[in-house]
């Protein structure tokens, strides 16, 4: 009884935070993918701690083998563990994933709520700017920034991060227009606030939602980007998901499971954080709340 | 009236021939024209008028409420604390927003950020002015809901706005507008959104509030029952011009301008039962193409040649007491 009026009220004009929780809990299939992508990253963390091998350790006697109890991914052909190298590569594509998302992130919501918040010609300089870097054939950017400057970690952060916050400075923008009109922000201009409070404490946390949600499906795109850029072996030189895989099927029609082990870990990740995208989208959206 | 040293008065606004227009697409739309009016401390004015005739327009632009562009305000003097508003830096204007000028909004349901707890955005007005510390804002807010009539306000602080109801709400937001003892609080039609008897409960409300705090209100409405019972003075607005001043007794008994006189019939509460209730016929002007004349003279039923070709000024026509009908302005009526 209760909690239907609170649901009722809720509805009216924003959705809290625990009815936000409460619907994202509904869906299995987030939930399920949530606590997938913890095991992802745990066995990734503390997986190669707790193994006999490490990711450069080389058995000349064991090479090529196939799946078996000593080695459960097989070895390749230099008789590593690829057990071990898919843990030890996902570390790789998940710190990928994680500071490069992370730079996106942050440079778009920045660059998207100072555009939206100043508005007029200082707005429009700065999605021209937007533009322009849109319709640059992101890949091939990525790819002579690569080629110019050498294979390196940081670069591959700096080259992804800087591709990827387009799409997000464009969504927080549009989203700061439209706070822009809502009485709420006036109220905070007539308590005299200065700018950047009204900005930053009045006008963002609005945006929290689709901040969230837009950071789970941007992940998986850097870390696809990053598996292509290792495939095309303009990534990093340590094993990541995509060299593996660029391995892998060099020798995919003997050797299946060289391609198969850091597929699989890559696919599920990806499926996982983009479910997980799915159910968070869904939650934040006040028209859920009706919802039983 | 021509007071040409503003020093030596002691009014505490004084608005001359305000100007707003919003202009988009190329089109101007003349919200506000030509508005002036005076208004002393501690005084209550009501400004009345249909929806869109430019009362909310003309408060907000005093304090450069208003997004600019499209909104462009223009005046020869907004003077108020003997400081020209619209000639204020940000910054300047920034101190006396809240602080010296409160704003009650119409929509309590929406002028909440709904992400913030009520306490903090009670106290964050606070700090911001006064730069005192966390706790004692917070004393302050506690102290400040109580004297609105929000039960339980220590625990009411730690609420998210959609955990109130609409009369809380709106409580909380005049509790925020009083914080820093404003001189003037600029109520925008702060009852529409709430049940007849909470509005009695805010009105009530406010009242006794600027009687203990000794504060002017300017009270944006277009509820004629809200004006009689809490204003001192009330100017009618039509089409972005205010058309008649008057004490609220005064204007009530006798209308000196055939809108007000309208408004007065249409008004349920004055009017004989028996008879039916007169409408008003037609429908505003549209502030984009403003007929030369009075704006007011194609739904007059008292309307005269000369109505057509010159739009009249508000002219003092008793003490008091300023009309913009030229059959008034002739003493024909």
């Amino acid at each position: 009884m209760t909690s239907a009026h609170r649901n009722e009220a809720a509805s009216f004009t924003f959705q809290g935070r625990n009815s936000i929780a409460r619907c994202f809990l509904r869906n299995r299939l987030a939930v399920a993918s949530l606590i997938v992508l913890v095991l992802i990253v745990m066995s990734c963390v503390l997986g190669p701690m707790f193994s006999r091998y490490t990711w450069q350790d080389q058995e000349r006697e064991n090479r090529f083998q196939p799946p078996c109890r000593t080695h459960w991914f097989g070895t390749d052909n230099l008789g590593r563990d690829i057990f071990v190298r898919v843990l030890m590569g996902g570390r790789v594509s998940l710190e990928v994933a994680t500071v490069a998302t992370g730079v996106a992130v942050f440079i778009g919501v920045l660059y998207g709520a100072l555009a939206g918040f100043w508005g007029g010609r200082v707005d429009a300089v700065m999605m021209r700017f937007v533009d322009i870097m849109y319709s640059l054939p992101y890949a091939v950017f990525v790819i002579i920034v690569v080629t110019y400057f050498g294979r390196s970690l940081v670069l591959l952060f700096a080259a992804i991060g800087a591709v990827e916050w387009l799409t997000m400075a464009r969504i927080i923008r549009g989203q700061i227009l439209s706070l822009k009109r809502r009485e709420f922000v006036e109220a905070a201009w007539a308590t005299g606030l200065p700018w950047y409070r009204v900005l930053f404490r009045h006008m963002l946390p609005n945006t929290l939602g689709v901040i969230v949600v837009y950071t789970t499906l941007t992940a998986p795109r850097v870390i696809l980007l990053e598996a292509f850029l290792s495939y095309l072996g303009l990534g990093t030189q340590e094993a990541s998901w995509g060299t593996l895989i660029q391995d892998g099927v060099a020798a995919m029609e003997e050797y299946p499971w060289l391609l198969i082990f850091p597929s699989a870990a890559l696919t599920l990740t990806l499926f996982a954080l983009n479910a997980l995208g799915d159910g968070l989208r869904d939650a934040f959206d006040p028209r859920n709340s009706s919802h039983p | 009236m021509n007071d040409t040293t503003p020093r030596l008065d002691s009014k505490l606004l004084q608005v001359k021939n305000l100007n707003v227009t919003f202009v988009s697409a190329g089109v101007a739309v003349q919200a506000v024209s030509q508005l002036s009016f005076e208004l002393d401390a501690g005084e209550t004015l009501g400004i009345v008028g249909e929806s869109g005739s430019g009362k909310t327009a003309a408060m907000m632009s005093l304090v450069k409420l208003l997004p600019m562009p499209p909104a462009r305000i223009e005046a020869d003097e907004v003077r108020f604390e003997g400081a020209d508003l619209l000639r204020l830096s940000q910054q300047e204007l920034r101190r006396i927003r809240g602080r010296r000028i409160g704003i009650v909004f119409q929509e309590p349901m929406t002028a909440l950020n709904p992400y913030l707890t009520v306490g903090y955005q009670l106290t964050e007005g606070i700090i911001a002015h006064t730069r005192c510390k966390r706790t004692e804002a917070r004393a302050r807010a506690v102290e400040m809901l109580e004297q609105v009539g929000v039960s339980e306000p220590i625990r009411r602080m730690s609420s998210y706005p959609h955990e109130l109801s609409g009369g809380m709400r709106q409580r909380v937001m005049i509790a925020m507008a009083l914080l820093l003892n404003p001189s003037l609080l600029i109520a925008d039609e702060p009852t529409t959104a709430l049940d007849v008897t909470v509005e009695a409960q805010i009105l009530d409300l406010i009242m006794k509030l600027r009687d203990r705090l000794g504060m002017a209100v300017i009270w944006i409405t277009h509820n004629l029952g809200v004006v009689a019972e809490t204003c001192t003075r009330t100017a009618v607005m039509y089409a972005g011009k205010i058309v008649e001043v008057a004490p609220t007794a005064a204007l009530f008994e006798s209308p000196r301008h055939p809108y007000t006189e309208a408004l007065i019939g249409a008004l349920p509460a004055f009017h004989p039962r028996k008879e039916p209730l007169r409408g008003l016929n037609g429908a505003p002007p549209d502030l984009s193409c403003l007929p030369s004349g009075c704006p007011f003279e194609p739904r007059c039923s008292y309307a005269m040649p000369d109505c057509r070709r010159t739009s009249p000024e508000l002219k003092e026509i008793a003490a008091g007491r300023c009309s913009a009908c030229l059959r008034v302005q002739r003493g024909e009526w």
